[in-house]
């Protein structure tokens, strides 16, 4: 039989090793979780994760009673946030193994600046997924209702912050009247996003009956706001269908869905002041209406009382104005009558003459064609007249007063006369 | 003008008309006879935009009461 040890004198062996200086007092970077605080002392374990996501290395690990009341506080002012799980975190420790309860890691010390950086790293991405999907800016572009007067609110009930907002929502000092809902939400801790999306969607089933939604945090300045930076949450918040007011974060803070919300207020008071400056803006604007109903209807008459005065004045005078012009033309139309006339009868005379003249034209050059015509005919008489034609060496004979121009008019014995040109010769038929 | 009863009339429905009024009422066109009916009109208009602003609605009120997780919300 070869030589065994007990599993007491193991471990014990193994726990000289741990003991090692290189093992001791290292500052470790990993990633939290299923942290628990009992009893003052803080049990969680470290985990690292690969690319994918895998848990590629882990350890059990404490943060002693003494200690963690002294590193929460300052883990807490230094980060804004309580450490809790899912949180990257430097984390100084010393290994230590217990025969009876194995490895584990004493945390002695953080560095709350890694965290922060690893907190603004994840917050990045989230940021970065949001504006890849073309979401980050949708609840941003919805328009305000002009008096979101029914207000769904996600809030933790009895809270301090629910009841400011509440208080100065309701006891304003303009009679303002608004109608809250709370949807109850957890809103720290790990259940803060299972929590508030669940309240979402059961507003999203009633959604007509809310002009806006208000999410609020619950509790006081320091509270956890870690578990909001979640890009669920985030994705949520921006694709609801109703204009969203949050107050989460603080003055050095602004988480996710601050980020992608249609307005971000600092405070649950802020939110209420916000949605009763709304109301009040649609007073001023009625007061504003009422006055100008007013001053419009008494314009108006005014108008149409100095309408009617002037029409007053103005009808006698245009009466008085209109005879005037009137007589004037006529006065007008008395003296160019004759002159009208005057020159007319000009016109007339000058016409007269031209046709006057046209006529004697006329009848002076009518004389000389016929004068001419008729010495034409007398000349042609003379060339025909049976003087000219006997002079010319021809004779006429005649029978008893009767012309013979044929041979068979004459018979014998008949008394020839023939006329010659400067006499005549009588002859008898043989 | 398309007179829709006022009761039925959202916040946004009746201010808008009280608007467009008003803006009739401005008009150097507005004639005087027109001038009466607006003005009544829209001074009811006005008074039920008031009301929705500032009386309560219990029958809202109720519903959402009811809805609400918080025992004592207003």
């Amino acid at each position: 039989m070869e030589n065994s040890l007990t599993l007491l004198e193991y471990n014990s062996k193994i726990k000289e090793l741990v003991h090692d200086p290189s093992v001791q007092g290292c500052w470790v970077t990993a990633e939290t979780s299923d942290l628990r605080v009992s009893r003052g002392h803080c049990y969680l374990e470290l985990i690292q994760k690969n690319e994918e996501g895998a848990t590629v290395a882990r350890l059990g690990a404490v943060i002693w009673a003494s200690t963690f009341a002294r590193l929460n506080d300052f883990f807490l002012r230094e980060t804004g946030s309580h450490l809790s799980t899912s949180m990257g975190v430097m984390v100084k420790v010393n290994a230590t193994f217990h025969e009876q309860f194995g490895l584990k890691a004493v945390i002695t010390d953080i560095n709350p600046r890694y965290t922060l950086g690893d907190m603004e790293r994840i917050r990045r991405e989230i940021i970065a997924k949001l504006t890849m999907d073309g979401i980050i800016d949708m609840n941003k572009q919805l328009s305000w209702p002009l008096v979101p007067q029914r207000i769904a609110v996600i809030s933790a009930r009895g809270a301090a912050g629910y009841g400011d907002f509440m208080n100065q929502l309701h006891n304003n000092d303009y009679g303002l009247k608004f109608y809250t809902c709370l949807f109850e939400a957890v809103m720290q801790g790990v259940n803060t996003v299972p929590s508030v999306i669940a309240a979402l969607d059961r507003i999203a089933a009633v959604l007509e009956m809310f002009d806006c939604l208000v999410i609020i945090r619950g509790g006081g300045a320091t509270t956890d706001l870690n578990s909001f930076d979640n890009y669920e949450l985030g994705s949520n918040i921006a694709q609801f269908p109703l204009p969203v007011i949050t107050g989460i974060g603080h003055d050095r803070d602004v988480t996710i869905p601050d980020m992608v919300s249609k307005l971000h207020v600092k405070t649950p008071t802020a939110a209420a002041q916000f949605l009763v400056q709304c109301g009040i803006a649609q007073l001023d604007r009625l007061n504003e209406l009422a006055t100008l109903v007013v001053t419009s209807a008494r314009d108006a008459v005014a108008h149409s009382r100095e309408q009617l005065a002037y029409y007053g004045n103005y009808i006698p005078i245009t009466a008085q104005k209109l005879v005037e012009t009137s007589r004037l033309r006529l006065g007008n139309y008395a003296q160019s009558i004759p002159l009208v006339l005057k020159s007319r009868l000009g016109n007339e005379r000058t016409g007269l003459q031209h046709k006057q003249q046209a006529i004697k034209l006329a009848v002076t050059s009518g004389f000389e064609r016929e004068k001419m015509r008729l010495a034409a005919l007398a000349d042609k008489v003379q060339l025909l007249s049976p003087q000219n034609i006997l002079d010319r060496g021809y004779s006429l004979t005649t029978i008893d007063g009767h012309v013979v121009t044929s041979a068979t008019d004459v018979k014998c014995g008949d008394r020839l006369e023939t006329m010659l040109k400067d006499g005549k010769v009588i002859s008898v038929v043989e | 003008m398309d007179v829709q009863d006022i009761s039925k009339m959202t916040y946004t429905q009746a201010i808008t008309e009280l608007e467009e009024i008003v803006k009739k009422m401005q008009s150097p066109e507005c004639s005087i006879d027109n001038l009466s009916q607006y003005t009544a009109r829209s001074l009811e208009l006005l008074k039920v935009c008031k009301a929705k602003l500032t009386a309560t609605d219990e029958e809202l009120k109720k519903v959402l009461a009811e809805m609400s997780d918080d025992d004592n919300n207003a």
